[in-house]
């Protein structure tokens, strides 16, 4: 009984992160794949270098497939992956490929590990456009960009095409 | 009582090593805006990093963290630069300008999360900074070095 008593006070008194009150938040809207949960902050789940959604206009609700998003790193490194259909992309790193690879549903396989900082440019029907500033560490692009942009946020990644 | 007195006197003739310049009480908030800001904009202040609120040195800057909601899209404001001067001012304690926080930390002299940002002292932006913390960002070096460095760290256009 002690230390089922002693188990519990625990658990109320370490209580939940903002991690992971936001991963709940994720995990709870169902299913799974590479188009799932197009906006959230991937790498609360996930073991990506670095994930994120492009969408058309910045109020859309549907992300916008067939963006290029490139990445350059501090040693020059650059790859690019293509958005799939809900907008989604992602990096894995993989020593099992020889170089970058831009894959199928969104992911860019390399081989190497991401050099931080890291610039950003992303390309879709004759537009493009590049990301302002560095990422420095956070692989989550909607850790900062969220669909409010706001004091802490530069609101969705989008890209107006003519 | 000896070995305090003896302390006492040693620690009272040693004083800051020689070479050491203490920081002014009172940094140029124009000359941070003109030279300094555009680095540490890009160097430091994203969102990710000295751009949050719960960070020592918080930096506010056009492309991270803004003062309120509203701000997003705007230039900076002088009352952000004006809280960014008083972060760099309250962040540190050192005597000597060249053991500030500012300084040691992206100079690869402290630990720091975003590890060395500058390679070494002779680096234009290390330079700059170190410059402006002096109170000499008049100095034909200190502007020479603020110069270059401001190629460097031009953001590109919204």
């Amino acid at each position: 009984v002690r230390a089922a008593l002693a188990a519990a006070l625990l658990t109320a008194c370490i209580g939940q992160t903002p991690d992971d009150r936001a991963r709940d938040e994720v995990v709870s809207s169902g299913h799974h794949g590479p188009t799932h949960n197009p906006g959230s902050q991937c790498l609360l789940c996930h073991d990506f270098a670095l994930a994120g959604t492009i969408y058309r206009r910045a109020a859309d609700e549907s992300g916008l497939a067939g963006a290029t998003v490139t990445i350059t790193d501090s040693t020059g490194h650059s790859f690019s992956a293509v958005s799939n259909s809900t907008g989604n992309f992602y990096v894995n790193v993989d020593s099992g490929v020889s170089g970058a690879i831009t894959g199928r549903e969104g992911e860019a396989r390399v081989p190497w590990a991401i050099a931080w900082p890291v610039h950003v440019e992303v390309a879709a029907g004759g537009a493009t456009k590049k990301m302002r500033n560095e990422i420095h560490q956070w692989g989550s692009c909607a850790r900062c960009h969220t669909p409010d942009p706001g004091a802490t946020s530069n609101g969705r990644i989008y890209l107006e095409m003519p | 009582v000896r070995r305090l007195a003896a302390f006492a006197f040693l620690a009272a003739c040693t004083g800051p090593s020689p070479g050491s310049t203490p920081i002014p009480r009172t940094l140029d908030v124009a000359a941070y805006a003109r030279d300094v800001h555009p680095i540490l904009e890009a160097r430091c202040a994203t969102l990710d990093c000295h751009g949050s609120f719960e960070r020592p040195l918080r930096l506010y800057a056009e492309t991270g963290l803004r003062r309120s909601d509203e701000l997003r899209g705007d230039p900076i404001t002088q009352a952000e630069l004006d809280d960014n001067v008083a972060a760099a001012t309250a962040v540190d304690a050192a005597d000597a300008i060249d053991d500030s926080l500012i300084l040691a930390k992206p100079g690869g002299r402290m630990k720091h999360t975003g590890l060395a940002v500058w390679a070494s002292t002779a680096d234009p932006e290390y330079a700059c900074v170190r410059g402006w913390l002096a109170g000499s960002s008049g100095d034909p070096d200190v502007a020479a070095a603020c110069a270059t460095a401001a190629t460097r760290v031009q953001l590109p256009p919204p």
